[in-house]
């Protein structure tokens, strides 16, 4: 019976420890993601957008395109 | 009777000559130039950053090519298919400013179509022709005669502004089909140069009535939409980006 308390201790120990690491590993994953490259890459490929949207008179479509393939190609570029 | 069968033989034929003069199938080649003058006066500007910078600047290098493939019925307006260095984010870029998507035109039925994926959606935009000012003006481009015409064209810009934009077509009415590149056409003649503005598109090379078969596909994959539709569309699926 104590064998088997301890086993299910265990067990659970286990689970909430791999429960913590994925947490924090979300949570290292989520501080590049929402935080570092993407501020700096969303501002980056906005500016460049709104200028070129800017001088060329480009369409809300156009200027999001030129928009989303700056932010990809710079997420891309910078890991 | 014999004579009554040459006359008839002489009158097919005249009307066989006559009928093959005005069919017209063939492609016509149009280099798109992004113009540089607008670029010139902002690429010092302080507020661009050194990335947008050399960004315009390699935009003003980009040499894009389309294609008008086109018969006495129906037209088609596409990207010609070079092989260019997918890494080339220039050419991409340079291709968004230009316009993206396949424009059809049926001279039946006036159908005037935009296939386009956005978002990776597939969609067939049925597109409005714009109205156009005639004008006597006249220039010379290769061997034909092109006549002016003017026409605004309307456009929704990132913060919901209706931009008004300058269109100038020059068409000759010897290639006497009213089509042109994208969405213009509609005048009494064939398109061979367009200003957008900052965007213009020169014929290159005009293929009249070549000996090869030339297959006009329309589209029909997509999500049929107004223009105001896929406006929609774009602004709910980019909500992020048009919080700015």
């Amino acid at each position: 019976m104590k064998k088997l308390v301890l086993s299910m201790l265990l067990v659970m120990m286990a689970f909430t420890m791999n429960a913590n690491t994925i947490a924090n590993q979300l949570s290292i994953n989520n501080d590049l993601l929402l935080e570092d490259n993407p501020v700096s890459c969303y501002e980056a490929a906005d500016s460049a957008a709104s200028a070129l949207g800017y001088i060329y008179g480009l369409s809300y479509e156009q200027e999001y395109e030129v928009f989303a393939f700056l932010y990809d190609d710079c997420m891309a570029n910078n890991p | 009777m014999k004579s009554i069968k040459i006359i008839l033989i002489v009158l097919f034929l005249c009307q066989s000559i006559i009928y093959s003069q005005n069919q017209f199938h063939g492609k016509i080649i149009y280099k798109a130039i992004i113009n540089n003058s607008k670029l010139d006066e902002n690429i010092n500007d302080k507020k661009n950053s050194a990335d947008t910078k050399y960004l315009m600047n390699s935009l003003k290098t980009q040499d894009l090519e389309y294609v008008l493939t086109f018969n006495n019925n129906e037209s088609l307006f596409i990207k010609e298919n070079k092989l260019v260095n997918e890494g080339d984010k220039n050419i991409k870029i340079a291709e968004i400013i230009v316009g993206k998507g396949t424009y059809y035109y049926s001279l039946k039925t006036n159908e005037l179509l935009r296939y386009h994926e956005f978002g990776g959606e597939p969609f067939i935009i049925s597109l409005i022709a714009v109205e156009w000012k005639l004008s006597q003006e006249k220039k010379q481009i290769g061997k034909y005669e092109c006549f002016k015409a003017t026409a605004i064209k309307k456009i929704k810009n990132k913060t919901g502004e209706i931009i008004n934009k300058s269109i100038i077509a020059w068409y000759t009415p010897e290639i006497s089909l009213n089509l042109g590149p994208k969405e213009f056409n509609g005048l009494p003649g064939m398109i061979l140069e367009l200003d957008e503005g900052e965007v213009s598109f020169v014929a290159s090379k005009i293929e009249l009535n070549p000996n090869v078969v030339l297959t006009i596909n329309k589209p029909t994959k997509g999500k049929k939409v107004t223009q105001g539709e896929f406006e929609d569309i774009v602004k709910r699926k980019t909500s992020n980006f048009s919080r700015n």
